[in-house]
């Protein structure tokens, strides 16, 4: 009836522009905010300005919790967008669901030339062998430093941390008025489960069994590891010295506490130099490192962050296919060069980083490079592929609230061995219910 | 007189139409769902029996989240309460410039659940919370309300009863303007105290608001959401993850839908039971004029 | 007296301070550009527009505004039509099984929304009504604690209004018409006040169902600033106090008969 009426008001040429055209439309869901969200938008704005066939709407799905439970109901539901944005630790769980295209195949078809692209993420997205879904924003956890204050405590910015020169730095970093009270803190974190993940990654630990997940299917998570050990000590003994100031599960009042001045050094996504940069106005310069290790385990290197867009099963194949060169385009080197300046996420086309624009940009911003070096610098294997299982989300959330339990003052080894059987426990009913 | 109860029927109809349709059948369908499993995926649904619920009664983690309920419910409720009977009680004197009181304490009723979660989680946030500034004023040290599992049930339950105490404000300024004047200056003349007069007038002839106005503050206790959801999403360490939010989380975020249908079901039917001993209880004693 | 004056108006001081606190803070915040903004004065150093300004570009908030008064008013219309009806008959009707149709009623007012949430957004795709207004109205048109409270307040009218109308010859459709419903206009309104806010503060539901910006209520609309510009408080304030002023301004317009109307419902509940 609908189509029908929408066909009628077509012909008497008063029928919206898709139809009339006879534009094909994209749904794609996408779950980044701010300044980054716009970008997005921008992105799309320019792919629908560039040809006549195809109309992709952008829509803002909520964060990436919201936005992968939202999709997973579409799919019980049978209307999935087109294109949905899913983050990192969503990946088993949308191969799982058998709802959505492995790219490989059309990426071979269309002759996309893989190997021109960054090697971490195509790993990550690479199950059972095929690439499964579109790498788009990749990030890396680094370490941002507030140079001035580096400076004056008469320190020597430099890429490379350990975890315990970094623990030294902060002690030094920390400023304490006449009554004691803390004025500065040395460094600001948050409880965030992508950061005990690489800490694990960093010093060359798997995170799950059976090699990340990538040789086999997880059973078990390595929650447990030496490396989150050390990190779970570390953070508990500077938050007792008062060095630390802990702001709870959001990242984003570490980096707002970061760069109104309240600490020195935080961890942060790639992806916020941005808007850290555009918070602090100015105010002091921004310097970022490398991920830190322990020295004990040495440096591997991290695996990457983010999100991937994935192609949704279930549509006409001229829609699939309209959808799938919206896909494409996003990944050329034009826009990766655009998407990487704006946002700071890196460029997954290694040409992008050729481009003169992004040439300047790295030589006036070192910055920007950081990121970029450091996962040059990481080893390729499956410690790096990160770790790969089912029901990440609320193991990540189980890991989240191991730290918050120390904090609460109870023995590491206990916590952690409590909250690795939960987590065990999420993954192998997970296993259960998708039948292994 | 044959034709009443036709008519009564018609009468009932619309709502229960759109009861039926979009209350009891959905509630219907969850209450199956949760004697069935299914991949995580809501594909290959299969009858299960009891095991969800054979789960659950193992599962302490649920059983948590109960607790927390009716402890979370309660403070929202006390609070509400108190507060609201603080500050009814407060209106009623008399005084020049009273109206604008008046507006200041009801005027929470206009703030929304989202806005409201969005003060409070300034208000109380670590860095720059105004909470934390005065009371390191008071040279007491910094709490976080929100990030420490002691503190964020409360500072949630207090967000949640903050919103309403305009609200129950209201309904309990209009429950004790309707005692009649009598009363009180009969009660002066005995030379009784102002708290007898409170705990033998004023109470008594209130208690249907009272009994209202509990009821109302216990189900937005047991059905707060929102909050949640903007303030703490259950955290730290599930320490507001109350039953709703439990269910919320097992049905879309842990992908376990039957078995949070099955939760739902269970706490559905504790919490029909307490409002019926609700009911017969302070119904018996609850003073109607 | 004088003295007495005194403490009254502190004690009605101090507790107006506490209630207002979270709000003033907000308030101050919304004003402060990004340096300022964790520092502790109350009143900005320099105040500053910028943030409304961010706020009102980026997220249409004048569109999340009208999305919810639509929803809610219709919500609240529906909600104060069916229960007065249902409400009617529960009270004053001779039915068989009125009892049990009320305990229904009862029953159902504790049916958790989110416990019946998945069968209903399964039921609202099929009916094609996922990102429409239908989906954020029809589902509530008609709620058991609004026909609990019109019942109540039914039961509460003296029997011999309707004795006289009845000998008059008038069926129930007119004694509701022009006996119950007149004698009911506050609680009507009582009803439409307490709908119209539990409307404006849905939350789940709309966050499921709406998918494009344009479809959004402003709690989504909150929500989604507050995901967006977590980073940035000062924005934040600044949209959660546009989402509030229309309300605001709405309760000091109307504040009188927003109070009788909840009272009034509420005391003969």
């Amino acid at each position: 009836m609908k189509r029908r009426l929408g066909l009628l008001l077509a012909l008497l040429g008063l029928g919206g522009g898709a139809l009339a055209q006879g534009k094909v439309t994209v749904q794609f869901w996408y779950s980044l905010g701010g300044t980054i969200g716009e970008t997005i938008q921008e992105l799309v704005r320019r792919f629908n300005a560039s040809q006549d066939r195809v109309e992709v709407k952008a829509q803002y799905a909520g964060s990436y919790d919201d936005a992968i439970n939202k999709l997973l109901a579409s799919i019980r539901t049978k209307n999935p967008p087109h294109i949905a944005q899913v983050y990192d630790i969503g990946t088993q769980i949308m191969v799982d669901s058998q709802a959505t295209v492995p790219i490989q195949e059309l990426a071979q078809r269309d002759r996309l030339d893989l190997t021109r692209f960054v090697r971490q993420p195509l790993n990550y997205y690479t199950v059972g062998g095929k690439l499964q879904s579109m790498p788009f924003n990749s990030s890396t956890p680094l370490v941002y430093f507030n140079l001035d204050a580096l400076r004056e405590a008469g320190l020597t910015p430099k890429q490379e941390w350990t975890f315990e020169e970094l623990a030294e730095a902060a002690r030094k970093l920390t400023k304490r008025d006449a009554s004691g009270k803390v004025v500065r803190y040395g460094i600001a974190l948050a409880d965030y489960g992508w950061f005990l993940e690489q800490v694990s990654y960093n010093n060359g630990f798997y995170y799950c069994n059976n090699e990340n997940g990538r040789r086999a299917p997880a059973t078990e998570v390595n929650l447990d590891n030496p490396a989150v050990q050390r990190y779970f000590q570390w953070f508990l003994d500077l938050y007792k010295e008062g060095v630390l100031l802990y702001v709870g599960r959001r990242t984003a009042d570490s980096q707002s506490a970061f760069a109104t001045g309240k600490a020195a050094i935080t961890f942060d996504s790639t992806a916020t130099l941005g808007g850290i940069a555009h918070t602090v106005g100015g105010k002091f310069r921004i310097y970022t490192g490398y991920f830190p290790y322990f020295q004990e385990f040495g440096r591997t290197g991290v695996s990457i962050g983010g999100a991937s867009l994935w192609l949704m099963k279930g549509f006409p194949s001229q829609e699939t296919e309209a959808a799938w060169s919206f896909m494409k385009w996003l990944v050329q080197p034009e826009q990766q060069a655009f998407w990487h300046l704006r946002t700071g996420y890196f460029p997954l086309h290694l040409e992008a980083l050729e481009l003169p624009e992004v040439r300047k940009a790295h030589r006036e911003n070192t910055n920007y490079t950081t990121a970029i070096q450091q996962l040059r610098t990481s080893k390729v294997s499956n410690v790096t592929a990160g770790c790969l299982m089912g029901g990440f989300p609320e193991i990540r959330q189980i890991s989240e609230q191991a730290l918050e339990a120390v904090l609460q003052g109870r023995p590491i080894g206990d916590v952690l061995r409590e909250y690795k059987g939960r987590a065990n426990a999420v993954l192998q009913r997970y296993n259960r219910s998708v039948g292994r | 007189m044959g034709l009443e109860w036709l008519e009564g029927y018609g009468l009932f109809l619309p709502a229960a139409l759109f009861l039926l349709v979009f209350t009891l059948w959905p509630a219907f369908q969850a209450i199956l769902l949760s004697f069935q499993s299914e991949d995580p995926f809501g594909r290959g649904r299969f009858w299960v029996g009891l095991d969800n619920f054979t789960e659950l009664a193992h599962d302490p983690r649920f059983w948590t989240s109960v607790w927390l309920t009716f402890k979370f419910a309660i403070v929202v409720a006390l609070l509400e309460v108190a507060l609201g009977l603080l500050g009814a009680v407060l209106l009623q004197y008399p005084v020049p410039g009273i109206g604008l009181f008046r507006t200041i304490f009801f005027m929470t009723t206009a703030v929304s659940t989202a806005v409201a979660a969005v003060a409070w989680g300034w208000f109380l946030h670590p860095v720059g919370g105004l909470l934390n500034r005065l009371i390191e004023g008071l040279g007491l040290p910094p709490q976080g309300w929100l990030t420490t599992p002691e503190w964020a049930l409360y500072s949630v339950a207090a967000a949640t009863a903050w919103q309403a105490i305009g609200f129950s404000t209201i309904l309990l300024t209009a429950g004790l303007q309707d005692i009649p004047q009598e009363l009180y200056e009969a009660a002066r003349i005995d030379g009784a105290s102002s708290w007898v007069t409170f705990r033998h007038i004023t109470l008594p002839l209130l208690s249907p608001v009272l009994f209202f106005v509990i009821v109302l503050a216990l189900v937005r206790g047991f059905t707060a959401f929102g909050q949640i959801h903007l303030l703490t999403r259950g955290g730290p360490s599930e320490a507001t993850t109350v039953w709703i939010y439990r269910v919320y989380l097992d049905a879309f975020f842990n992908l376990r839908f039957t078995y949070a249908a099955a939760e739902g079901a269970l706490l559905f039917l504790i919490l029909l039971m307490l409002t019926a001993l609700q009911f017969y209880f302070l119904g018996r004693r609850v003073h109607y004029a | 007296m004088k003295r007495g004056f005194f403490f009254i108006y502190l004690a009605l001081g101090v507790y107006s301070f506490f209630i207002l606190l979270p709000l003033l803070a907000l308030f101050s915040a919304s004003f402060k550009p990004a340096q300022e903004i964790f520092d502790p004065n109350l009143v900005p150093r320099s105040p500053t527009l910028e943030n409304y300004r961010i706020a009102l570009e980026k997220f249409p908030l004048g569109r999340f505004l009208l999305n919810s008064l639509l929803v809610a008013g219709l919500v609240a219309l529906g909600q104060v039509a069916t229960s007065a009806l249902a409400g009617y008959a529960l009270a004053r009707v001779r039915l068989p099984g009125r009892e049990l149709l009320f305990g229904a009623v009862v029953a159902l007012l504790l049916v958790p929304g989110e416990v019946t949430f998945l069968p209903l957004y399964d039921l609202v795709t099929h009916l094609g009504w996922l990102d429409t207004y239908w989906a954020l109205v029809v589902p509530f048109l008609a709620t058991p604690i609004g026909i609990f409270l019109m019942r109540q307040f039914f039961k509460t009218l003296p029997q011999d209004l309707f004795d006289a109308a009845r000998i008059d010859g008038a069926g129930h459709l007119r004694m509701l018409w022009h006996v119950a419903l007149p004698l009911a206009r506050p609680a009507l309104g009582a009803l439409g006040a307490l709908s119209f806010l539990s409307a404006w503060n849905m939350y789940l539901w709309p966050l499921v169902v709406t998918r494009s910006t344009e479809m959004q209520t402003v709690q989504i609309g909150v929500n989604m600033i507050l995901n967006e510009e977590a980073a940035r408080w000062n924005v934040v304030a600044a949209g959660a106090i546009l989402a509030l002023l229309p309300t605001l301004v709405a309760f000091l317009v109307a504040q009188r008969q927003f109070v009788r109307g909840i009272t009034l419902g509420g005391l003969k509940g």
